[in-house]
């Protein structure tokens, strides 16, 4: 019997040891930098910039086109198809100059009607794009070529953030007469890399460099090679045996077997979504600010970061806005009260308790242990919170904007966005029936305010009315963990996740 | 004749169930909450971004109309398109199904012997510290949830001995050598649950088999006693285990979902789990369909086997 089992035992051997040999023929992106993404978006992926309908979109579109301007984690704007823009003295009318001698990847000249084009396009309702509702401060007729490398954007009001609020994530400049049914498929930008290989749901994206891209000597890389996995422990082993070079967001839960390596670095970025409770301000028992109050104060910032985040991000101040962020009416996030807690709810006739359901889904990674972390945080101040769990890929169809308090999250934006993005009267996604005019006017009057300091110190009066009296509870800013295989640099994460910048990468 | 009749009728009846089995989908699929037009847009979703994406994809008409709709293009051989990228079905299946059947193909390759060489040494060593040490190991085996299998097989010949690829990525470029690599972590996973359950049934099978008079009667002929186990008992203990086997590959069909997803392979399994995500109804139905014909088709094939070997059944 021992000869037989030696055999196979020997064969399997010969088999694992031939299996790890390198493979004899190089397979497409196999010389590429291998980038691995998480975000998912299957069948619906597009090439088309006014899609954009997940991140997973951003891996090959922020590498095929480029916007007008690029926007850092502070908010500040960086040239990109624009080389200087200004604005006339009235604050209505923006006039961007443009780079000259840009051209497309298939060859033809970019100027100042591919924007014009760009933009107008978002307009045609027959479109679907997310764009208007984060571009209603345009209008079609107010974007206009004044010549082949000027465009200016003329608006009602002042629209002082104008700049930052044109680089969102569907504003990546594509060609004049391009139209939906072709971009879907194939793009046609004037980015560092050109499509190669893209098939909507498709086991790889490769990006093959634009040898003619304005930016000299860029991009570094030959090819990039994206790929996407769901599953954290693939993503791991993949970096961890050099299969993959970029691991563009690492699951906390995964982050500490990566700590040892020495072949794997990992980047971390600034504040990029925020993690919120969000209540109805007009529904019992949170219509009352004391109850609000209160929900707030049991909030022990420091240990949510460590126990929900495992460290990976910074506390948060109720508001929209980063607390190291100037625009942030405090300096240091509040900190946790318990007997003034108990103190409001029984100012509000709640002294023997208060009893409540919160919904919660795993539609941010999370945001199921902040929900569960707080309702302990809760219990010593006496509120009874029984935490909901729902199906995560119905979350935001089914609970959300639907239950009376909820755990909810965005991603960063700049603070005149941010503050209004959910809270204003007009707001789309009204999470917390926040409606208050004198708020909406404070936040009008900063996005409108050219004096830097004027607006700035606006944004801190407006973040702090939310904070104190508004249904929000921010405890605290996620930041996304990225690996990168030892050998490849010049990647820099950038907070907003979609913001991806492939210009500089690449392996040794 | 009457087999011939009897097939017809298991045939039409066939038909009526994957009638049957598509209306139960698409009726689950009203219930489900969200439709196509908000999983595309997600959180972007405006009131009137949803109405016109909901008016292109013609998802106001009554669910009654799209039903039948859907079900006049199915009966003229037109599975439709891809509510979300617009693609022809047979586009977007083609690959999945070769890329599942390979998968498939090679998973039942290692099963085989990895169901045949335990139970064979077991039952030769029946009672003895090996036989013990490979039944504690089935059992195990048994009783490990098939994700979690493939997470440690991952964390086994990925991290601790990298030999092969975590993430199984294969498209038309790939060699036949990439298969290979791809595919064995997620094959072997599926080979290692349909076997244990074969290796337990072909073990009590065999002792049972060399306890027998004709066995014994052949080694009292004096043939070596290899030749008894491989010629005389293996064969009829093989009988009942193909039951186990036609199981298996009903578990196949369901264990190629979970696998896929785990290692990304792009298959048939992974694209229903992506479709369902997306309620994309089309490719659905077509991924249900397909799943449905093989197991329907697997138990006719059994039931037209059973009435051919047995002439009782062919009355009915």
């Amino acid at each position: 019997m021992s000869r037989s089992l030696l055999i196979p035992a020997g064969a399997v051997a010969a088999l694992l040891v031939s299996l790890a040999a390198p493979p004899a023929f190089a397979a497409a992106g196999d010389e590429c930098v291998k980038v691995l993404g998480y975000e998912w978006s299957g069948e619906k992926q597009s090439m088309d910039p006014a899609d954009m309908q997940s991140g997973d979109d951003a891996y090959h579109i922020f590498a095929v086109y480029n916007r007008l301007l690029d926007v850092d984690d502070n908010f500040n704007t960086i040239p990109e198809l624009a080389e200087s823009w200004s604005v006339s003295d009235d604050g209505l009318t923006w006039t961007f100059k443009l780079r000259q001698g840009v051209k497309f990847h298939d060859g033809s000249d970019f100027d100042a009607n591919d924007v014009v084009y760009t933009f107008t396009r978002f307009f045609d309702t027959t479109l679907a794009s997310g764009a208007p509702a984060v571009l209603a401060f345009l209008t079609p007729e107010g974007i206009k070529a004044v010549d082949a490398h000027t465009v200016t954007f003329a608006t009602k009001e002042p629209v002082v953030e104008l700049p930052v609020l044109i680089s969102n994530k569907f504003t990546n400049i594509v060609a004049e007469g391009a139209t939906h049914e072709d971009l879907r498929l194939k793009g046609n930008g004037t980015g560092p890399f050109m499509q190669e290989v893209f098939e909507p749901n498709g086991p790889v994206r490769i990006l093959r460099k634009n040898p003619n891209y304005w930016a000299a000597g860029l991009p570094k890389a030959d090819c990039i090679r994206v790929t996407v996995a769901q599953e954290p422990v693939a993503a791991v082993s993949a970096i961890k045996a050099g299969e993959v070079d970029l691991v563009l967001n690492v699951d906390p839960a995964v982050i500490e077997s990566l700590k040892g390596d020495a072949n794997v670095e990992l980047l971390e970025t600034g504040a990029s979504n925020s993690m919120t409770i969000s209540m109805w301000v007009d529904t019992p028992p949170f219509d009352k600010i004391e109850v609000r109050q209160a929900l707030k104060l049991v909030v022990d910032r420091q240990a949510m970061v460590d126990t929900v985040l495992l460290g990976y991000g910074e506390t948060a101040a109720d508001n929209p806005v980063p607390v190291p962020s100037p625009a942030s009416f405090v300096k240091e996030a509040p900190k946790r009260d318990i007997a003034k807690a108990k103190e409001l709810l029984a100012k509000a006739g709640h002294a023997d308790g208060l009893k409540f359901d919160l919904y919660t889904a795993e539609g941010v990674p999370g945001m199921v242990r902040m929900a569960q972390v707080y309702a302990e945080m809760a219990k010593e101040a006496g509120i009874e919170i029984n935490v909901i769990v729902t199906p995560a890929d119905s979350y935001w169809d089914d609970t959300w904007l639907k239950q009376p308090i909820l755990t909810s999250a965005w991603s960063m934006r700049p603070p005149g966005e941010g503050l209004a993005v959910a809270y204003t009267q007009t707001a789309k996604w009204k999470e917390t029936h926040w409606e208050r005019p004198d708020y909406d006017a404070m936040l009008l009057k900063a996005n409108t305010t050219v004096n830097s300091e004027e607006r700035i110190k606006l944004y801190q009066d407006t973040g702090r009315l939310l904070a104190e009296e508004g249904g929000l509870i921010i405890p605290m800013f996620v930041h996304q963990v990225l690996a990168l295989r030892k050998g490849c640099s010049g990647y820099e994460p950038r907070a907003q996740n979609f913001n991806l910048n492939f210009e500089n990468l690449a392996c040794e | 004749m009457i087999v011939l009749r009897l097939l017809v009728g298991r045939v039409l009846l066939s038909l009526v169930t994957l009638l049957l089995v598509s209306l139960l989908i698409f009726l689950i699929l009203e219930v489900l909450p969200g439709d196509v037009a908000s999983r595309i847009l997600g959180r972007d979703a405006t009131p009137e971004v949803l109405a016109t994406l909901r008016a292109q994809l013609q998802l106001d008409d009554p669910a009654a109309v799209r039903y039948l709709r859907w079900l006049a293009g199915v009966l003229q051989g037109d599975f439709g398109k891809a509510l979300t990228s617009s693609r022809p079905i047979g586009q977007i299946l083609g690959p999945r199904i070769f890329n599942t059947i390979l998968l498939s193909a090679y998973a039942f390759l290692i099963y085989i012997p990895l169901a045949l060489v335990p139970a064979l040494i077991q039952a030769v060593n029946r009672d003895r510290p090996i036989d013990h040490a490979l039944s504690t190991v089935t059992l195990v085996l048994l009783s490990v949830p098939d994700f979690l299998l493939a997470t440690l097989l991952m964390i086994g010949f990925v991290v601790m001995i990298p030999v092969l690829p975590a993430i199984s990525l294969v498209d038309d470029t790939s060699t036949v050598w990439q298969y290979v690599r791809a595919m064995t972590l997620p094959a072997v996973t599926l080979a290692i649950v349909m076997a244990v359950y074969a290796v337990r049934m072909l073990r009590d099978n065999l002792i049972e088999v060399l306890d027998s008079e004709y066995v014994r009667m052949a080694e009292l002929k004096g043939l070596s006693p290899r030749l008894v186990l491989l010629r005389h008992a293996l064969p009829n203990a093989l009988v009942p285990t193909l039951n186990v086997t036609a199981l298996n590959l009903a578990y196949l069909i369901g264990g190629v979902v979970i696998v896929e997803k785990v290692f990304s392979y792009p298959g048939f399994g992974s694209l229903l789990v992506d479709s369902l995500q997306l309620r994309d109804l089309p490719v659905i139905e077509a991924t249900v369909m397909i799943a449905a014909s093989v197991y329907i088709g697997a138990n006719l094939l059994a039931d037209i086997g059973a009435i051919l070997l047995n002439p009782r059944l062919r009355s009915g």
